[in-house]
């Protein structure tokens, strides 16, 4: 059931985003870019915060869901003074990893939306939430080998910093006029290398450092509570 | 943190509505009196609420100036080359271009930080809460568990140190004692929400019918308020609508629309946007006539 439920969630996203690129380009041609994707941002969090309430969840697993939420909030802000270098993405791909992909994508979008309240909010919230929504659907997708394999896990680690720092360099290049600009796009790119070896490296560093004993307690969670 | 805003205690729906309309007409206007307008009505917002601070206002300079030089290396649209760099046309409308997004995105990152100031997160949950019921739980849940957790990791660490088990000779070990800490704040914390959740749930939180505790009440201000953004709103969209707000600047620059449907647009959008500022305002004169008047009576007892 959960496997139906997963493909009708992946087949709304690849409709309504499709539509709302076209609809969004044909209707507001010259600021196109900034809004459709910033629609497609909001949309796609909404459509899985939706899938969350319509789950017959229990308390037991939305209360741990918080936990962890509270954990990767509080862990951005523990290491505040170091900037970029942040357990977040760590703490969202474990929680994607143990407690499956919608949980990794709560995780992820709202550690981004609660930690912001306390760094800022700005037009960028929704693209964090998206993005790292999306690493801790990812993981949960690839539970199994990332379990399995250390490898994989690094691999993983440093692919999610990349990905998140290319991402959110799209929302800098747009936001800056509203179009998007090939070379603008690798100039912000290579701008942001720094700031990407930041990323992979903390990612990897927590992940390894963290996977193994908050994995070990989710999975003790779960035996000893019957989840 | 510790600033308050005025406009912040008006009902969380009157403000999503406001905010989502300023920010909405600031991002999405080509007309360069709107922009101009909105910059000024968030300006005087943060300077009203926050106050002005010369190194925000430098930064924030810096940034326009920064985005208005930056457009016409990369845009070579427009008609009016004024110089040619390395072979590539710097352009007048390209330049003005520029220094009309640096508007844009200004007035955009203030409001932004207006609205961060404005909706906290309680109003925030309040608006979610009956949309995504179970979303709502998990937010407020979660906004309880982050100040916990920081105080028990304090708590921990002070033990540890006590006992002298915190290890601060080097960066590896004290790194690895923040681990230790870490790791059994993890294990409370897992532990502790089960407990957590076994007890909402003999509290009924799965019961249908749930209700939300909110103080806030749709008042006279909230009327006010939602009234002037919902002219607003009408007036700038159906005169955007009909064209009557066109500007362009490319491939030349044309002439700021002055008929009489822009002319109301800028009007009520610069009505709409200085709402915050304006109960800003009046709360204090209010505020102080309240003060005065409760002196005159004193006075009068004491003569």
């Amino acid at each position: 059931m959960t496997k139906k439920k997963l493909l009708t969630e992946l087949f709304t996203v690849l409709i309504v985003i499709p539509l709302l690129v076209g609809v969004g380009s044909f209707v507001f041609y010259d600021r196109r870019y900034m809004l459709v994707s910033a629609a497609i941002a909001v949309v796609s969090c909404l459509l899985f915060f939706l899938a969350f309430e319509g789950r017959e969840g229990g308390t037991k697993r939305l209360v741990i869901l918080s936990a962890m939420t509270a954990l990767s909030v509080v862990g951005r802000f523990i290491f505040a003074p170091i900037p970029f270098f942040k357990p977040v993405t760590a703490i969202v791909v474990i929680c994607g990893i143990h407690l499956g992909c919608e949980a990794g994508f709560l995780c992820g979008s709202l550690s981004a939306f609660l930690s912001n309240f306390l760094f800022m909010q700005g037009p960028w919230t929704p693209f964090q939430m998206f993005i790292w929504g999306m690493i801790g659907f990812a993981a949960g997708l690839l539970s199994k080998p990332l379990q399995k394999s250390r490898a994989f896990l690094i691999l993983f680690g440093v692919l999610s910093g990349v990905v998140y720092s290319a991402f959110m360099d799209i929302w800098t290049t747009v936001w800056f006029d509203g179009t998007f600009i090939t070379s603008r796009y690798l100039a912000a790119l290579a701008a942001a290398l720094p700031v990407t070896a930041i990323y992979a490296v903390s990612n990897v560093a927590f992940l390894l450092v963290l996977s193994r004993p908050v994995g070990e307690k989710l999975e003790r969670i779960r035996k000893k509570y019957g989840l | 943190m510790n600033n308050e805003s005025a406009f912040s205690h008006l009902h969380p729906l009157t403000l999503m509505l406001w905010f989502s309309f300023i920010l909405c007409a600031t991002v999405l206007t080509t007309n360069p009196a709107i922009a101009l307008l909105s910059l000024f009505a968030a300006s005087l917002h943060r300077a009203l609420t926050v106050g002005v601070k010369p190194r925000q206002v430098a930064l924030m300079a810096v940034f326009m100036l920064a985005v208005t030089l930056l457009n016409p290396l990369f845009s070579h649209h427009g008609v009016t080359v004024l110089f040619f760099l390395g072979g590539l046309p710097i352009t007048r409308e390209a330049l003005l271009f520029g220094a009309f997004m640096s508007v844009l995105c200004a007035a955009a990152v203030l409001w932004c930080s207006s609205l961060s100031l404005c909706m906290t997160s309680d109003k925030v949950i309040y608006l979610f809460g009956r949309p995504f019921p179970k979303l709502a739980v998990l937010l407020s849940l979660t906004l309880r568990l982050i100040p916990l957790f920081l105080s028990e990791y304090k708590r921990m660490m002070e033990v540890r140190k006590a006992c002298g088990l915190y290890d601060s000779s080097s960066l590896f070990g004290r790194a690895r004692s923040s681990l230790t800490v870490f790791s059994a704040l993890v294990t409370m914390i897992l532990e502790d929400s089960v407990d957590t959740a076994d007890s909402m749930r003999s509290r009924g939180v799965e019961l249908k019918g749930r209700t939300a505790y909110s103080e806030y009440r749709f008042r006279r201000g909230d009327l006010l308020t939602a009234a002037v953004t919902a002219a607003a709103l009408v007036f700038v969209v159906l005169s955007g609508a009909g064209g009557y707000l066109g500007f362009s600047f490319y491939p030349s620059v044309t002439e700021l629309p002055l008929n009489s449907a822009a002319v109301a647009s800028y009007i009520f959008f610069g009505a709409a946007a200085l709402v915050p500022s304006i109960t800003e305002v009046s709360l204090w004169r209010r505020l102080n006539l309240t003060a005065c008047a409760s002196d005159i009576p004193t006075a009068k007892n004491t003569l």
